[in-house]
């Protein structure tokens, strides 16, 4: 099993339209790679489609050599999901540590009854990163920092050796954004978890990540970072009336909340 | 009088019949309200309507005559339960509007033709299903009453964790090696089925507040879902009897007093948490 991530010619309708077209890209991991482009690009359908949520209407899909619609199961063994937050249904009353045994239930079979050591597990994750005071809290009363901070702990409770996340940054606090970038880091570095994180604001990331896959609809680029975020590419992804910032050898999108 | 309530056949019926629906409301009326489906309730008691009346319609005419008109009531509901699920799984918000609008519609005009046909001696059973008839439960009513809401309460009890995660985060769920699909048409099934209580006992025009504002009311104390599921059995058994001892002294239908009594409640509580 190699750690790659492979798409070849990946066709995505969703409703008659297409959502993802022509996708070709081969992605090295254990790395930090972001999936970057404006909202509606289709970035949340590209992570559904490698998590086998939705089948593709066109292409092979390789996930560290597993198909997902075919080996979902064994995949969910190896991956680890935090979908975007906004997802989730906060009118749910559930405690931070049956959201975190959630990451070991679902990978069992029914019927699915926690064991002792399993509450030890949750304690260490959560000590991980570094909420380990949140473990007896209800998760709709954290701010969204600290529910981000759960869902990875969610995550990364089966010992994933790829970590998929949606927006992850997204409508929380800057203190927050740096903890999860960092932590996010030191996964990579030190225990070889390939990262692939969704972003529609790159900005926050810049000196973390080592790749970056720029896409509206279509792959636009894919690469090293000084490589695909230059002008022309921005403009292709955020439309000829995005402003793009230079500062370095690097240009920056000024995304506000631009929509495809 | 409270001697006489309990002699009294009809009332003795009317009182399993409001404990039957109160369990089969709570436990599936919880997660409605906490997944923010209730639109389903409304959708399925017409259904459920709907298939009734084509029930007595296919009795009457001797097509079916031993069948059990609730039994088409509830395969029209679960049907559309379906039919909304794939919708709502795989479409827009704009394919599952209209999915639920053609259900209502076909079954609204199906019922309200139907209610033509039918002899006149058998419209007072349709009248049931629209407002209710916990007076007029049979015997067989209530083994068939009580066969359904065994199997939810047992169904929800057992798969308790997983509906709570698929309501939670159903997309997450998946992703984490859980067949999210099949416990989600399981829930949904489930909860048809429950609405189908609802129509027989308290009447579709009721269903959505006896399924809902135990639920809602229970669920403003932000506690677990099973306190939740606790609290609003109460809720629906207490209201119940309250609702049916009014209308035994009073002469009004209970399913009206019971829906009164639980809007009222929701609508004290909900102006007592704001303050
Ligand atoms: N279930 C669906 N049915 C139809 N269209 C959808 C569905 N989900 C997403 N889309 C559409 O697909 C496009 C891409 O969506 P998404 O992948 O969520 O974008 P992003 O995550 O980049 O913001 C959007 O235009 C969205 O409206
Ligand atoms: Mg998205």
């Amino acid at each position: 099993m190699t750690d790659e991530i492979i798409i070849e010619n990946l066709n995505v309708k969703l409703n008659g339209r297409i959502v993802l077209e022509n996708i070709n890209f081969r992605l090295k991991f254990p790395r930090f790679i972001a999936i970057m482009g404006p909202n509606g690009a289709g970035k949340t359908t590209l992570l559904k489609v490698l998590t086998g949520f939705i089948k593709p209407d066109e292409g092979e899909v390789s996930v560290y050599g597993l198909n997902p619609i075919r080996d979902k199961f064994k995949l969910a063994k190896i991956v680890g999901y935090v979908p975007q937050r906004e997802r989730i249904e906060v009118s749910i009353p559930m405690k931070v540590k049956d959201v975190v045994l959630m990451g070991l239930l679902c990978k069992r079979r029914f019927p699915r009854i926690p064991r002792r050591e399993n509450l030890l597990r949750i304690k260490k994750v959560l000590e991980a990163v570094g909420i380990e005071e949140l473990y007896d809290r209800i998760f709709s009363h954290l701010s969204g920092g600290e529910q981000q901070k759960v869902l990875i702990a969610r995550a990364l409770i089966s010992n994933p050796r790829l970590l998929i996340l949606d927006e992850p940054l997204t409508a929380i606090d800057v203190k927050s954004q740096w903890e999860i970038i960092e932590f996010l880091k030191k996964l990579e570095l030190e225990e070889k978890i390939g990262i692939l994180m969704v972003t529609h604001d790159i900005n926050p990331v810049v000196e973390y990540v080592d790749e970056v896959l720029l896409l509206n609809r279509k792959l636009i680029a894919y690469g090293e970072i000084s490589k695909v975020l230059t002008e022309e590419n921005l403009r292709k992804a955020y439309g000829p009336n995005v402003r793009v910032v230079t500062s370095g050898k690097l240009c920056y999108a000024i995304t506000g909340d631009i929509h495809a | 009088m409270l001697e006489q309530l309990m002699i009294n056949p009809f009332i003795f019926r009317a009182i399993i019949g409001i404990v039957l629906a109160s369990f089969s409301a709570s436990t599936m009326g919880t997660f409605i309200v906490v997944r923010g489906i209730s639109f389903l309730t409304a959708e399925v008691a017409h259904a459920a309507l709907g298939g009734a009346a084509l029930g007595i319609f296919l009795q009457a005419v001797g097509l079916l005559p031993n069948v059990n008109p609730f039994i088409i009531a509830t395969i029209f509901a679960i049907g559309v339960t379906i039919i909304t699920g794939i919708a709502s799984r795989e479409g827009t918000r704009k394919k599952l509007e209209t999915a639920i609008g053609a259900a209502f519609a076909i079954s609204m005009a199906m019922a309200v033709t139907l209610m033509g046909i039918i002899p006149s001696e058998r419209l007072p059973e349709i009248w049931g299903y629209l407002i209710g008839d916990l007076l007029l439960l049979t015997y067989d009513d209530l083994l068939l009453l009580a066969t359904i809401t065994a199997i939810i309460t047992v169904l929800t009890t057992i798969f308790l964790r997983e509906f709570l995660y698929i309501s939670f985060d159903i997309e997450g769920a998946e992703a984490l090696g859980l067949n999210s699909k099949i416990y989600n048409y399981l829930m949904l099934i489930l909860a048809s089925l429950s609405i189908v209580v609802e129509t027989k006992t308290v009447g579709s025009i009721i269903v959505y507040a006896f399924m809902i504002l135990p639920a809602a009311i229970a669920s403003q104390a932000k506690i677990d879902i099973t306190s939740i599921m606790i609290y609003s059995l109460l809720i629906s058994i207490f209201v119940g009897l309250i609702g049916l001892t009014f209308s035994l002294i009073l002469n009004l239908p209970p399913s009206g007093l019971i829906g009164l009594i639980l809007s009222g409640i929701y609508i004290s509580v909900s102006i007592f948490k704001k303050e």
